[in-house]
């Protein structure tokens, strides 16, 4: 998990023209030589006066963001052909916490599916790093959602304000999940959630008349896709619709991910949002 | 609830089809685990219980139209009316108003049970009702509504004639009729009305019958000669015997009827009882009718009968009393019942001519004459009487000792009149010696069947008979005095007994219906065609043969009219029916027909109702 967390974030990090996050940090780290682009403002001049050479100043990253990842490890997260939504939400939780932890960043996490199955409080050390990811690398889907309960309780116990990240499907009564999420706006968290779904839940691609057992619960129904495709598309989409107008509205950033989707995506809401943290 | 098809409640048995199709189609189905199932539900929220619901109501409702088709095809019919409203139908209705229905008020009940007959069916429905003994044609029968049945039910009267039911149904009008056609007679259902009834008639349908019980149901078991010894010279009793069939206790008249001759009585018979009734008739009255007056015109109420001997008696009497001679001598005619001829000896007389020899005053018999009577009285229809006088030789005690013997004791069987016995009596040494009376007691009265061997001993002066087999033995020698009595109780009473033990069992003039006539060409019905040989005897009525009438009745056991019209119906596949709760009713094959159509609609309706 550390490995591929490492892959994928360095990967993307190589991708990157510009880093948005150099020079906000405080801690000095070196000097390199000006190169053209540098802003102006960056020159130390104490240097130039003394060498006669444009020298800008590099610093150590530093923060004291807290955030918190919260994995979603219901059942209902088990679903997937080639990567269930879990192992999608496992590896992108994996390159958060390694995309903090690279920062300095204190990094928690919780795995939750009706209740709160075990909870890591943020740090920036490497021991809670690797405990974090023994943790996201357990996490196995089983359990009914209770996602509005889960969000309550965290709430509650996240005393100091950070970043919230959720990873779940958001497969529960958005109006309480909702409420719930903004309970932790309330206590001025920002949040960050990203909704991981499989192509099959949006598209309904399914053909021929079967048994739909549901992966929470055992209740099951014979349906006809063909005939109630077109309904079942209308009524995700406004499902989705409405989580992210609601979401937008009461300023949580919201992404729709899809296992199919590389994690660039999650990561660059992930950035986004951070770089307006700052 | 009866099914006139119930073959087809085997094909109810495919309901079992559409249930093992639902669950293989059920097993055969993918089971898919999903995430999203709470989508589906939501866009099934309010037709997921209907939908599971549905697909049992789709199931049930192809079992119920497979259900529903099968009944329907096995015809189901209810003995009451579904609300009130009776089966559609072509009723056949053949109404009796033979005469045998005049009895009581017999004819109004039909007619009031052919009102409920018609009431039972739908409105609908069409009728023809055919009256049993019809002066119309049945030919010009046809289907009418409610209102004109009634009508004509209405005009329908009681009329003589030929009354069968298969002449009845000859003139149905098949081809016309709109429903499927029930055919009902009501009526007594006698015998005769079934007589012409072939079931191909009504294309092998049933016949419903409903019956109209019988005024009376008596009849004539025998009609026979009372005991001789008691009959008198210038007439003779019959004795007629009855049986009530009824449960109920008769009353009615009997009469008998024989040329000028009629004579009648009222009767009473206990429920399920035998009467014994006597009419004295006159000798020269010996063919005749005994008629019951009970539900009058009855074929079965009528009883022939025929005592008249089958030939005249030839008489041979050996001896020198006139008194004999003249007595039976008042008889003259080829059909009289006495041809006398005398003789003073048997002699060479050739006894084959005779019936009965009597001797008359005799003394003793040559040996001779004495192997030549015994070869005679081994002859059936051959007799002796022998009337014996003061004294007799031994060759004659000897031949009378042999038919005098009495085999078995007498008490207490055996005709015995005795009062006492003489015991100083010449007569008395043939029993004597024969050792036959040793048991005898005196009873002022016994009396036994008629072939028995008789002993009569009368009292005070009358003569000592001995009647054994084919011989008579009378101890009083005939003189002026006792003419009369021998007449009257002695000698004409133990001929006719002869003729009756002897000579009437050969010759059987009475015959039954149903029985065979044996010898064709022997037999004229009445309607004077000889009859051929195994011929049923299939009317009561006098039948002639070789000149003599032969009396043909219905045996008295059938004369049990419920019984034998019931036996008859069943034989015919006749259905005695009650019209309140058999007939009418309803047809359910159309209303479950209707259920199956609603059935296959409804499922229908559930596969592309979603």
């Amino acid at each position: 998990m550390d490995i591929k967390a490492r892959l994928v974030v360095e990967g993307f990090l190589s991708g990157l023209h510009a880093s948005p996050f150099k020079g906000f940090s405080q801690e000095f780290a070196d000097y390199r030589q000006y190169m053209p682009g540098d802003e102006v403002k960056m020159i130390d001049w104490k240097v130039y006066g003394r060498s006669d050479r444009f020298y800008v100043k590099e610093f150590q990253e530093e923060t004291n963001l807290r955030a918190y990842i919260l994995l979603d490890k219901s059942g209902s997260m088990g679903y997937g052909k080639k990567m269930s939504k879990l192992e999608y939400a496992k590896h992108l939780a994996a390159c958060l916490a390694y995309m903090l932890f690279r920062q300095k960043d204190s990094v928690g996490i919780a795995t939750f599916d009706r209740v709160i199955d075990e909870i890591i409080p943020p740090s920036a050390r490497r021991t809670n790093f690797m405990m974090l990811l023994r943790t996201i690398e357990k996490a196995m889907p089983a359990g009914e959602t209770s996602l509005h309960n889960v969000l309550y309780s965290l709430a509650q116990k996240i005393k100091r304000r950070g970043l919230v990240i959720v990873l779940s499907d958001m497969f529960d009564d958005p109006d309480e999940t909702l409420k719930a999420l903004r309970s932790f706006r309330y206590r001025k968290h920002e949040i960050l959630v990203l909704q991981i779904l499989d192509k099959d839940e949006s598209e309904f691609p399914f053909e021929e008349s079967a048994i739909f057992s549901d992966l929470e619960s055992d209740s099951e129904m014979v349906v006809t896709p063909g005939l109630i495709r077109d309904r079942y598309r209308q009524r995700f989409s406004a499902f989705l619709n409405y989580y992210h107008q609601e979401l937008l509205q009461s300023h949580i950033d919201h992404t729709v991910l899809h296992t199919a989707m590389p994690y660039d995506k999650a990561l660059f809401a992930y950035l986004h949002k951070r770089a307006r943290l700052v | 609830m009866t099914f006139l098809n119930p073959f087809f409640l085997f094909g109810t048995l495919l309901v079992a089809l559409p249930i093992l199709i639902h669950l293989w189609f059920r097993k055969r189905l993918k089971r898919i685990p999903f995430s999203a199932v709470r989508f589906l539900k939501i866009i099934e929220a309010r037709r997921f219980g209907w939908l599971r619901l549905r697909e049992w109501f789709i199931l049930a409702a192809r079992c119920l139209f497979i259900v529903f088709l099968f009944l329907s095809l096995a015809r189901p019919n209810l003995k009451s009316r579904v609300f009130g409203i009776g089966r559609r139908s072509s009723v056949f209705l053949i109404v009796d108003n033979s005469y045998s229905m005049a009895y009581g008020d017999n004819f109004e009940r039909m007619k009031d049970l052919a009102l409920q007959v018609i009431s039972m069916y739908s409105s609908n429905s069409e009728f023809c009702v055919v009256p049993l003994c019809a002066s119309l044609n049945n030919d010009g029968s046809f289907w009418t509504t409610v209102a004109s049945a009634k009508h004509a039910l209405d005009k329908v009267h009681l009329a003589y004639g030929q009354a069968g039911i298969g002449a009845a149904l000859s003139g149905a009008p098949k081809a016309d009729a709109k429903y499927d056609i029930d055919y009902v007679y009501i009526g007594d259902g006698q015998v005769a009305n079934f007589m012409d009834y072939r079931r191909e008639a009504i294309e092998q349908r049933i016949l419903y019958w409903i019956r109209v019980s019988t005024g009376g149901n008596v009849g004539v078991v025998s009609v026979r000669l009372k005991d001789p010894v008691a009959v008198p010279m210038e007439d003779y009793v019959v004795e007629v015997a009855l049986v009530n069939h009824w449960r109920r206790h008769w009353s009615g008249k009997i009469g008998v009827a024989s040329g000028s001759y009629y004579d009648e009585q009222g009767v009473t018979l206990q429920p399920d009882a035998e009467g014994r009734f006597d009419f004295r008739l006159p000798l020269n009255a010996q063919t005749g009718k005994v008629m019951i007056f009970d539900d009058s015109l009855s074929i079965d109420n009528v009883y022939y009968f025929h005592k008249r001997f089958p030939r005249s008696v030839k008489v041979l009497v050996l001896g020198e009393s006139p008194y004999l001679v003249q007595a039976l001598g008042s008889e003259s005619g080829p059909r009289s019942t006495f041809l006398v001829q005398t003789a003073k000896q048997l002699g060479t007389v050739d006894l084959r001519r005779y019936d009965v020899v009597v001797f008359d005053g005799m003394r003793d018999i040559s040996e001779s004459e004495r192997i030549r009577l015994i070869d005679h009285l081994r002859n059936p229809g051959s007799g002796l009487v022998a009337i014996l006088g003061e004294g007799f030789g031994s060759n004659l005690i000897d031949f009378l000792s042999e038919y005098c013997m009495v085999r078995e004791p007498l008490v207490p069987k055996g005709y015995v009149i005795v009062d006492w016995i003489d015991q100083n009596h010449p007569v008395f040494r043939i029993f004597e010696s024969s050792g036959a009376l040793r048991d005898v007691q005196c009873y002022g009265y016994t009396k036994t069947e008629a072939q028995s061997g008789v002993i009569a001993r009368f009292s005070g002066d009358d003569p000592f008979i001995v009647v054994r087999d084919n011989v008579a033995v009378i101890t009083a020698a005939l003189n002026e005095q006792s003419t009369n009595f021998v007449y009257s109780r002695a000698f004409v009473p133990v001929v006719l007994r002869l003729l009756m033990s002897v000579v009437q069992e050969q010759q059987r003039t009475e015959f039954y219906v149903g029985e065979e006539v044996i010898q064709e060409g022997l037999v004229k019905a009445p309607t004077g065609e000889f009859m051929r040989a195994g011929e049923e005897f299939t009317s009561p009525g006098f039948h002639s043969s070789n000149g003599d009438t032969v009396c043909v009745n219905v045996v008295s056991e059938e004369g049990n009219l419920e019984a034998l019209s019931a036996e008859r119906a069943e034989i015919l596949n006749i259905k005695e029916v009650d019209p309140y709760q058999d007939l009418g009713g309803s047809d359910l094959s159309s209303f479950f027909l209707i259920l199956a159509l609603v059935s296959i609609l409804t499922e229908l309706g559930l596969i592309l109702l979603r």
